[in-house]
């Protein structure tokens, strides 16, 4: 029988929507696809490369200062990210500023860092792309339902800013603007949490739906 | 006008947590911890206004730190929430649990280290800094004692099960938002005309 741990983008309380690690990059950083496709690519190399190195240098890390030379190093990645890609997109890059720093607190919030310890190095980065990749799954869907509902439009990051791949003149004049603003990501995101309890009520039977759980 | 009171009032309306969603993880989760959960990140924030200004704007300035300035920044928010973390327990000592609050490792899910960054793009003195730094954080405590209202409301209130707790907060917080962005640009267009 299925139950909500073979739920990817659920499974246990360390998975990233039940911990809420994450969130505010989920809310904050979907206004648009493109900056979601950024954000997901910092994501993923930032998760793949501080949990591989930090894996493979853990026996050099004093246990003392540990959480301290993690937080500096998942930093250090971070600011490279950012380095790497202003050079490609370097507006969009500008805009996201704010959002960036929270990928190494995300990192260190999910606990990521500890569970992998006892892992081989590439059990490491087989679970740390595992995690990366449902938080820029839940990213991208996110940034899709904002995007084309708010602005009418989907987009794709360059250097000057966006560019519009796909647009609907007739879902532009309705438009629901807020949607894009962070105001409408926390609401829509609480009622895409109502629907996902509701449905797993239904397909599990799990009768804690209502509590605090997610 | 007070020229203090402008952005006061602009970081008490256009807070880290309804303008980026900053420091969400803490607000709607409905864990334990009393108000030591509130001023901790509050009192954070307060310590960043004081602190991040002169060590950003004076100390590291000259090294023009660019994109590097995140390898600093992230770890000094993550410093300035783990010592308001141990203020505010040794402040709460015998009331509450002594046990360190880990959320401080992540900066309270990136609250401090939103107002370290907004800070260091808004504040042109230290005055501003802290005027800035300690209306964000009022912001925030306002934001937490609504949503603790709402939340105990709806625990008496014929609220659907699947709305319950944090996707509730969520909207709550999504409509506070709103307002709270409403409440700012109303306030900026009447100080607009007495500047």
């Amino acid at each position: 029988m299925k139950t909500t741990r073979d739920f990817p983008f659920w499974g246990d309380k360390y998975s990233p929507l039940a911990s809420l690690a994450g969130v505010v990059l989920l809310i904050g950083a979907t206004s648009r696809v493109s900056y979601a496709l950024i954000i997901s690519a910092a994501i993923f190399f930032v998760y793949a490369i501080s949990t591989f190195f930090l894996r493979v240098s853990s026996r050099f890390i004093p246990s003392a200062h540990r959480t301290w030379i993690r937080i500096v190093f998942v930093s250090t990645v971070t600011a490279i990210f950012c380095r790497i890609a202003g050079i490609a997109w370097p507006v969009p890059v500008k805009e996201l500023a704010p959002y960036f720093g929270m990928v190494p607190l995300s990192l260190i919030a999910s606990d990521l860092l500890d569970r992998t310890a006892e892992e081989t190095p590439m059990r490491t980065i087989q679970a740390s792309v595992y995690e990366a990749f449902i938080l820029c799954g839940i990213a991208l869907v996110l940034a899709a339902v904002r995007e084309a509902f708010g602005y009418g439009t989907l987009s794709i990051p360059n250097a000057d800013g966006i560019t519009v791949l796909i647009t609907q003149e007739s879902a532009a004049a309705l438009s629901l603007r807020s949607l894009t603003a962070t105001a409408g990501g926390f609401i829509l995101f609480g009622y895409l949490l109502a629907a996902y309890r509701k449905n797993r009520f239904r397909r599990y039977g799990i009768p804690r739906c209502g509590e605090d759980d997610v | 006008m007070n020229p203090f009171f402008l952005p006061f009032v602009a970081a008490v309306a256009a807070n880290s947590f309804l303008t980026f969603g900053f420091g969400l993880r803490r607000l709607v989760s409905a864990e334990g911890g009393g108000f030591p959960r509130v001023f901790a990140p509050a009192l954070a924030v307060i310590i960043a206004g004081f602190t991040v200004w002169p060590v950003f704007a004076f100390f590291l300035a000259p090294f023009s730190l660019g994109y590097l300035e995140m390898m600093f920044l992230v770890p000094f928010s993550v410093l300035i929430s783990t010592v308001s973390d141990k203020i505010i327990r040794s402040v709460s000592l015998g009331t509450q649990k002594q046990t360190a609050d880990l959320s401080a490792f992540s900066a309270y899910d990136g609250l401090t280290y939103a107002a370290a960054f907004m800070i260091l793009r808004l504040a042109t003195s230290f005055i501003d800094a802290l005027l800035f730094a300690s209306g964000a954080a009022v912001g925030y405590f306002l934001c937490a004692i609504t949503l603790h209202a709402i939340r105990e409301r709806s625990d008496t209130e014929p609220v659907p099960r699947c709305l319950r707790g944090i996707p509730l907060m969520l909207i709550a917080s999504g409509i506070i938002a709103i307002l709270a962005s409403f409440l700012a640009s109303a306030g900026f267009l009447a100080l607009g005309t007495h500047l």
